[in-house]
């Protein structure tokens, strides 16, 4: 009798201590999990230096999604203009909305990719791109995945910034993302455009630093709520039988 | 037992209205309405419901002892601070239970 007793005391306190030890390591992980996002959200507000300029063609690949590393990189490639589109509402510099002027740049025998060549003054396409030989340094970035605006089958209007919608605008092999034009030579002298602000590309963490650090302090907490609460049982459970005896005296 | 009771009161209803105000205004702002002026407008929101939340936690759990409290209803204090109304519920009970006993 009284090892069944000892027996199914025993086994409850098994069972309390391993939700306990589940819950505590749940809480502490959410802690260490805020924090290192409150960690990603301070690294994502330092400046990037930029590495000097490299080729296009080593560090990405047409048909191929661009390596971790390529996004944000200042690269430089030669060809010619092809196709032109408008893609509207791009966020400009402060935040502005602006229309960009956008072109299928073709690398003779690689691939085409599209490059964001300068702030639209009109509205329509201008159909003036360079003919000829144009070299390009810009920034790569990563292809957009959400529509600008709204999604229209108008011709020369691109609703976002993706290789996606221009496969079938020209023959040749398109590279993932986009580039945004620093300097655009033609025969070595460097056109003058209105250029697009190309800010590097920011992965977002939502959320502010010490609002991550609140979080890491709650959930940090409740671990030690969950360290309370069993003493808290055991503490109540003898008060209640205590005042139980006295009222029986 | 009043001092105990005054506080948890008062982050009760501290709590419920940064809690309100991250439900209804900060996160339809954020998630549904996208405008960021108005988001660098009600960015303090969650970093003060972040930090009144673990001052409610300790009161509810002072208040709790010191009213003999089961440990269900101790949970229930402790969690009625991440939901708008519940803090409210909580505070109403908190008060009725003190001036029935």
């Amino acid at each position: 009798m009284v090892s069944r007793v000892n027996l199914s005391k025993f086994r409850k306190l098994v069972s309390t201590l391993s939700v306990a030890l589940l819950l505590i390591t749940i809480f502490i992980g959410l802690g260490i999990w805020q924090l290192q996002r409150a960690a990603d959200l301070q690294e994502l507000q330092k400046p990037v230096i930029d590495k000097p300029a490299i080729s296009l063609l080593a560090i990405a690949k047409p048909s191929v999604a661009l390596a971790g590393s390529a996004p944000n990189r200042i690269v430089k490639f030669s060809g010619s203009y092809g196709k032109t589109f408008i893609a509207p509402n791009q966020k400009g510099r402060e935040n502005n909305r602006e229309s960009w002027e956008v072109g299928i740049f073709e690398i003779p025998n690689t691939g085409a990719i599209l490059v964001a060549r300068e702030i639209s003054a009109t509205s329509g396409p201008r159909n003036l791109l360079p003919s000829g030989p144009v070299a390009i340094v810009g920034r790569l970035m990563p292809h957009q995945n959400e529509d600008r605006a709204v999604f229209t089958n108008e011709v020369n209007v691109l609703s976002r910034l993706d290789s996606a919608l221009i496969a079938d605008k020209t023959n040749l092999p398109i590279f993932d993302g986009f580039v945004i034009v620093q300097t655009e030579a033609i025969s070595g002298i460097e056109s003058r455009l209105k250029l697009i602000s190309s800010e590097p590309a920011r992965s977002t963490v939502p959320g502010y630093y010490w609002q991550h650090i609140s979080y890491v302090v709650i959930w940090w907490l409740m671990a030690g709520v969950v360290v309370f609460l069993p003493f808290y049982q055991k503490f109540k459970k003898n008060e209640d039988s205590e005042t139980d005896l006295r009222s029986r005296n | 037992m009043s001092g105990v009771l005054k506080r948890f009161r008062f982050m009760a209803i501290f709590a419920g209205v940064m809690s309100l105000l991250l439900w209804f205004v900060e996160l339809p702002i954020v998630y549904i309405l996208n405008n960021e002026n108005w988001e660098s407008n009600v960015k303090w929101i969650p970093i003060v419901h972040g930090y009144v939340y673990p001052f409610y936690v300790f009161t509810a759990i002072h208040y709790s002892v010191r009213a003999r409290y089961d440990i269900k209803k101790m949970i229930f204090f402790i969690l009625a601070g991440t939901l708008p109304v519940a803090s409210f519920i909580a505070e109403r009970r908190a008060l009725r239970e003190s001036r029935q006993s």
